[in-house]
Formats: C-alpha cells, sequence, structure tokens
C-alpha cells in the first residue's frame, strides 16, 4: 500500500507528511530545549552568585564549533540545492559528505572540551553552573549525533533511493536539513548563554 | 537553457555565501560583546537575532506556508510565556524570602483580649 503525501503536497495543508512531520517534532523540541532555559533562568536568578561562563569555559573553542554548525547548515542547503536543481546526486552526496565531516570535528572538539574538565575532576555535581553545562550541551550533542546518524544514511545506503524516486530522496534531505538548522539554532542560543554571559 | 541554469547556479551558491556572512558576522558581533563583558542581556539580545536570522535564512520561514509559520509563532509564543513565568515565580518566591520575619511575641499581644 503506497502512503500517500510523501512526495505531493497535501491539499489542505500545503505541505507533504514529512514536512509537516519535521514542523511538529521541531514545536515539541522547542518545549523540550525552553524547559531546560527556563531551569537554568531559574537557577541562575535564584543563585546569590554566578560565576561568568567566559573565565570556566572556552570560548576560542565555542566560537570555532559555532562557526562550524552554520557552516554544516550551508553545506546541508548546498546538497539539497543540488538535488533539487538537478545538480546530480554525486555533487550532493559530497556536500552531504562536508556536513558530517563538520559534524564529527564538533563533536570531537565537544568531546575534548569535556574531557579536560573531566580531567581536572569538575564533575556535573562540582556545582549549579556545570551541572547545567553538562546538562544542556550533553543533550544538544544526543542531538547531534541523531542528527549524523540519519545524514550517514542519507550519503551512503540510502542514497540508493534515489534511483528508485529522486523527489523522494530530496525531500528526506530536506527534512533532515530542517532538523539540522533547527540543531544549529539551539546552539546559537547555548553558547551566548553559557559560555559568553 | 543550461546558460540561465549555469547563472541561476551562480546566484544560489552567491545567496549561500551571502547567508554564512551574515550568520558568521552575527556570530563575531556576539563573540565580542561576550568577550568585552557587555550585560548579559544584550549578549542574549543578540544572541537571539542570530537565532531568528538562522530562521529566516536557513530554515526559510518566509517562505514557508501559514500553517508552518502559524506553528512557529505559536512555539515561540508558549517558549516565551514559559520563560516569563519561570523568571515570575522566581521573582516572586524571592519575594517571599525577604519579607520580615514576624514578631512572635507582637503577634500574642495582639491576639490577647
Amino acid at each position: 500500500m503506497e502512503i500517500p503525501y510523501t512526495t505531493a503536497e497535501r491539499p489542505d495543508t500545503g505541505l507533504t507528511n514529512g514536512r509537516f512531520g519535521i514542523w511538529l517534532f521541531l514545536a515539541s523540541e522547542v518545549m523540550f530545549f525552553g524547559g531546560l532555559f527556563s531551569s537554568y533562568l531559574l537557577l541562575r536568578l535564584g543563585a546569590t552568585d554566578w560565576p561568568r561562563g567566559a573565565d570556566r569555559l572556552d570560548v576560542v573553542l565555542g566560537a570555532v564549533n559555532s562557526l562550524l554548525l552554520v557552516l554544516s547548515s550551508i553545506t546541508i542547503l548546498a546538497a539539497w540545492g543540488a538535488l533539487r536543481d538537478g545538480g546530480g546526486l554525486a555533487k550532493a552526496r559530497r556536500l552531504l559528505g562536508a556536513t558530517i565531516v563538520l559534524g564529527v570535528v564538533f563533536v570531537a572538539i565537544k568531546a575534548n572540551e569535556w574531557q579536560h574538565k573531566l580531567e581536572e575532576g569538575i564533575r556535573p555535581a562540582t556545582d549549579m553552573f556545570y551541572a547545567l553545562y553538562f546538562t544542556m550541551t550533553g543533550l544538544h550533542l544526543i542531538h547531534l549525533l541523531a542528527g549524523l546518524a540519519v545524514l550517514g544514511y542519507l550519503a551512503g545506503p540510502g542514497a540508493a533511493l534515489f534511483r528508485r524516486s529522486p523527489k523522494q530522496y530530496t525531500q528526506r534531505v530536506e527534512i533532515t536539513g530542517i532538523y539540522w538548522h533547527f540543531v544549529d539554532l539551539v546552539w546559537i542560543v547555548l553558547f551566548p548563554t553559557l559560555y559568553l554571559t | 537553457m543550461n546558460e540561465a541554469l549555469q547563472t541561476s547556479r551562480g546566484a544560489a551558491t552567491g545567496g549561500l555565501l551571502k547567508r554564512f556572512g551574515v550568520l558568521a558576522g552575527l556570530l563575531a558581533v556576539t563573540v565580542l560583546a561576550g568577550v568585552l563583558g557587555l550585560h548579559p542581556l544584550l549578549v542574549v539580545t543578540l544572541a537571539l537575532v542570530q537565532g531568528g536570522a538562522t530562521l529566516v535564512l536557513l530554515l526559510g520561514l518566509r517562505r514557508e506556508t501559514s500553517l508552518v509559520r502559524g506553528l512557529t509563532w505559536f512555539t515561540a509564543f508558549l517558549l516565551v510565556s514559559l520563560i516569563a513565568l519561570t523568571t515570575l515565580a522566581e521573582r516572586t518566591s524571592q519575594r517571599i524570602e525577604l519579607a520580615p520575619p514576624v514578631d512572635a511575641a507582637e503577634v500574642t499581644e495582639e491576639a490577647s483580649p
């Protein structure tokens, strides 16, 4: 049985099932991260003294990571553009590969940052600042790893779909791109909140 | 036809570079504000501006259907309400804590006929 509106837009919503689904999912994700940011505010405003993020965390590494994510958002957008404009699967796979590499470098930098903290004996239980730092960056990292897994599938075995249904494959790349931009967006707010204020 | 396609691809690449430039520029300004130790609210506001730019430039919110835009605005409204209520709750709890302690002797005096 064929599922309707996989690639065609539903007349009532003007969206395909996949795109509508990802936007609904992202709305729930906003509330998930919103709860975390609210907890951060509650604890920070209630504390008599709060350390400055720049004194405890490496701003340069955080800024490099932000730039990497913005760049990866551009490469995934270019991959989708290549598929949409008939640029070919090979070009799109190269761009998806570049997105994966940028994501992996982000993970490596974050792992390095965490390792240094753990070597210094800093744990989430050290104080409230580090509890929030590990929780928020850790949950963001899980989201990023999930995105990398999907990107790996699309650039690897999942690309076989392009031969059978190029439109459906292009749409999968677009939906993954929307999710990836969201992960980028969360980091864009997370970085100044934790590192710069 | 091919020439037109090439031109369109060139314009698309230029557009992507422009978007990257805008986002990288905003990031640089935010980092500078943070490093200079400007007020946290200003730094967070700059981050939110960057977030808004991401929504428009990367997620293409302006080109989306009214349903998606409505959903985004509604989610943003819920998020702002959540954060505002959290802040308010925190302020209120502080006010309760800071209320002057009641003098037990005074209360007993008032209660007696």
